[in-house]
């Protein structure tokens, strides 16, 4: 019995621990573009943290994946999903040295743009345009050493 | 003395009547989008495999809240140019008020008649909001605007029938035009595309305005399309002497000559003319554009004392501008 809570104990903060050390760590960012016009009379595009917009507004999301372990983590694979009540910006997703995906179907397969098919109103399949996309997806084409990280970024316009 | 009246009677060629037409045919509008208020989340995920060994992790949720959007459009309904004549008293412009928005809204309604590009300038008499939705104005249904007690409120997407009546001034031209325009200004706000009324908008949501500004306007016209029929009436008097003296005896040969002018058709113009008093119709005189009539009521046009006793009646059908001068004769002996 005390050996059995003991063992519990034990494989329980074995759990905790992992989870406590995640090698990737994940953070999301939403921004909208503000422009400005300086005293110079110059138009300048700032970016600041979106609380509240309007429908319409583009927003910008950054995902930032850092390694935060000690190891080197492969096949990393970043997953959005185009949040509700906006629609993905066509061409708008961009992530260095990483294939571009999306999903028309909710996150259960995944093809480029290029490929990407939906069942059209008529029943037939025909290829899917960016208001299809349901899910963005970044699979990268290298390895996230220990302390080093990148960004993927698209825009969602709010309906 | 001998004295003489004359008299028409025609169907009023005017009151476009594509107007009803026209009503029905709300102009589709586009949606207005997301509701005010409503919160859009965001959460990515990350799956990586460290020394074969496959994990996800989850990103933050990050949140923003959806402002609310003040705009408003105003679109002129009639199918064309409100025909009126001149004068003429509240005549009515129909327009569409659409909450182009994505929130609740409240409309100041106003109208400014002093506005290039036409004629004359109509006189403003009231605003009556459509209250049975049937699109048409309707007298003692419709609820009239008061500013400030009874403003329009618009959800999103909704929509509002507004009829604005104007008197039109007298002695104007036939196809002079008036214009009239309908404003309407959130009551939220209004200003430079972008402006920010903070926790105006609904659930306390900023209202930021729109690329409408905050107003919308739609000018509609009326257009002077009274149809006129003119009548011009002269005496010859011929008497026995070979003079031209109204006495006994003496033939008075009238004639009347009709005109239409103005854009519009004058349908089943008839021309009624009472004999003089004191004077006998001459048996056989009466005349339509040359060519003689019979005095019975029969199948050619006109007759005297057959419709109407001691009346000339002569039924010249639908004219127009573009018709020829109609001229009619007959001739009476003074008793």
């Amino acid at each position: 019995m005390k050996l059995l809570t003991k063992l519990s104990t034990s494989l329980i903060l074995a759990i905790f621990s992992s989870q406590l050390m995640a090698q990737i760590e994940v953070t999301a960012v939403a921004e909208v573009e503000v422009s400005q016009t300086n005293e110079l009379g110059e138009k300048t595009v700032k970016r600041t943290a979106a609380t509240s917009v309007v429908p319409g507004t583009e927003v910008i999301y950054t995902i930032t994946a850092k390694n935060t372990g000690t190891e080197v983590a492969d096949n990393i694979v970043v997953t959005n999903p185009v949040p509700e009540h906006t629609v993905y910006v066509d061409g708008s997703a961009y992530g260095p040295d990483a294939v571009i995906t999306f999903s028309a179907d909710g996150g259960k397969t995944y093809d480029t743009a290029r490929q990407l098919m939906v069942t059209g109103t008529d029943g037939k399949p025909r290829p899917a345009s960016a208001k299809d996309y349901s899910h963005v997806r970044w699979t990268f084409q290298f390895n996230l050493d220990p302390g080093q990280q990148a960004d993927v970024w698209y825009r969602a316009r709010v309906k | 003395m001998i004295k003489n009246s004359i008299s028409i009677t025609t169907f009023p060629g005017r009151f476009a009547l594509a107007l009803l037409l026209a009503l029905l045919l709300h102009k589709p509008v586009l949606a207005a989008g997301t509701s005010a208020g409503i919160d859009i989340s965001n959460t990515a995920s990350v799956d990586y495999a460290i020394a074969g060994s496959s994990s996800t992790t989850i990103s933050n949720t990050v949140t923003f809240r959806v402002d609310e959007k003040l705009d408003v459009n105003v679109s002129w309904q009639d199918a064309a140019n409100v025909a009126v004549g001149t004068p003429d008293s509240n005549q009515v412009l129909t327009y569409l008020l659409t909450n182009t928005g994505n929130g609740n809204d409240s409309y100041t309604l106003n109208v400014q008649n002093s506005l290039g590009g036409d004629q004359f300038d109509p006189a403003f008499v009231d605003i009556y909001l459509d209250a049975n939705g049937n699109g048409i104005f309707n007298p003692g249904v419709d609820t009239l605007y008061n500013a400030g007690i009874n403003d329009p409120l618009l959800g999103a997407d909704a929509s509002q029938v507004v009829f604005v009546r104007n008197n039109i001034p007298s002695s104007l031209s036939f196809g002079d035009l008036g214009n009239s325009q309908l404003l309407a200004i959130s009551r939220t706000g209004s200003g430079p595309p972008g402006t920010p009324f903070a926790n105006a908008g609904d659930n306390n949501t900023t209202a930021v305005v729109g690329t409408s500004g905050g107003t919308g306007n739609a000018i509609g016209t009326y257009e002077v399309s009274n149809t006129t029929v003119s009548l011009l009436k002269s005496v010859v008097i011929t008497d026995q002497q070979g003079g031209n003296q109204p006495v006994t005896g003496a033939t008075m040969t009238y004639s009347i000559v009709v005109t239409v002018s103005g854009p519009g058709n004058a349908s089943n113009v008839v021309i009624t003319d009472p004999l003089p008093a004191n004077t006998t119709y001459t048996t056989g005189t009466l005349t339509l554009n040359a060519a003689p009539l019979t005095d019975a009521v029969d199948a050619d046009a006109g007759d005297v004392s057959g419709t109407t006793p001691n009346t000339v009646n002569v039924n010249l059908g639908n004219l127009n501008q573009g018709s020829p001068v109609q001229t009619i004769t007959f001739k009476t002996i003074i008793n």
